[in-house]
């Protein structure tokens, strides 16, 4: 199959798996929390998943899979402005799942 | 990006890797007239197979290949032993095998043309020509793409924070 079908289709998945994670995780209370953390986690993995795809082979799965784990843990708290708190449990919860799904 | 052989192992390729074909085809020589080419596999079990100029066929990096030289005419056994080959003069593809490719490679196929440089009773030396190369779409997509990705993601995540910096600020 042509690898940017590959490409583009895992970056779908990936999405369809993490965003309704952020919209689920978000805070509710604040105004505007929410779209924030959706748009964040958009942004978030059109920056990482590029860049996994093209290192998997160099770093392998599990260190890869912490790596970009960390990096939207540090985005959602510092773009979507969540708790360190909130932040971890969304960055890992989200990415723990995708990983999961990943074959 | 690039083509990383040694990385599938039995028959499981290594997550982060797909399978490509790579094949040889050999040009034009008068050597054909006379001799026969033969590939045979260095391990395992396998059938020989008789090169024709011209023709691409597939040749293994699992299994090894060996190219055997024959008289024309020479009838083969069904395996070739060891003493067949001390008789015969042989040498190895004169290209490492490719057998898989990073997932995100564009490359789909590669044949390489080969020639028999120079052939006598006590050696066979063979030659790369040229490297063909097929690709699932140009070459420069395999970068351009996701450095556009990234470049709209970190756009957007400086946004999305500038937009909620000045939200929350006093006005």
């Amino acid at each position: 199959m042509n690898p940017l079908l590959v490409s583009f289709g895992a970056l779908a998945g990936t999405l369809a798996i993490e965003l309704p994670l952020a919209a689920l995780l978000a805070p509710a209370a604040s105004g505007g929390a929410r779209g924030r953390c959706l748009a964040t986690a958009l942004c978030a993995n059109l920056v990482t998943h590029p860049v996994a795809l093209a290192l998997q082979t160099e770093l392998g799965f599990v260190p890869l899979e912490l790596g970009v784990t960390a990096l939207e843990c540090a985005l959602y708290a510092l773009v979507a402005g969540l708790t360190p708190a909130r932040a971890l449990l969304l960055g890992v919860v989200a990415n723990v799942v995708s990983a999961s799904c990943s074959g | 990006m690039d083509p990383t052989p040694h990385v599938y192992l039995l028959d499981i390729i290594m997550p982060g890797y797909r399978r490509i074909e790579h094949k040889l085809v050999f040009g034009p020589s008068p050597l054909f007239e006379t001799m026969t080419l033969v590939a045979y596999p260095t391990r395992g079990f396998g059938v020989h197979l008789d090169v024709q100029p011209g023709q691409a066929f597939e040749f293994s990096g699992k299994y090894g290949t060996r190219l055997y030289l024959t008289a024309k005419g020479e009838v083969l056994p069904e395996r070739l032993d060891e003493a067949w080959k001390a008789a015969h003069v042989s040498a190895p593809p004169p290209v490492e095998h490719i057998g898989v490719v990073s997932m995100t490679s564009p490359i789909e196929s590669i044949l390489t043309r080969v020639r028999i440089e120079r052939a006598d009773a006590t050696s066979l030396v063979l030659a790369v020509v040229e490297e063909e190369r097929e690709h699932f779409y140009p070459a420069f997509l395999a970068w351009l793409i996701p450095v556009l990705l990234v470049a709209l993601g970190v756009w957007g995540l400086v946004k999305i924070r500038r937009a909620r910096l000045a939200k929350s600020q006093p006005a």
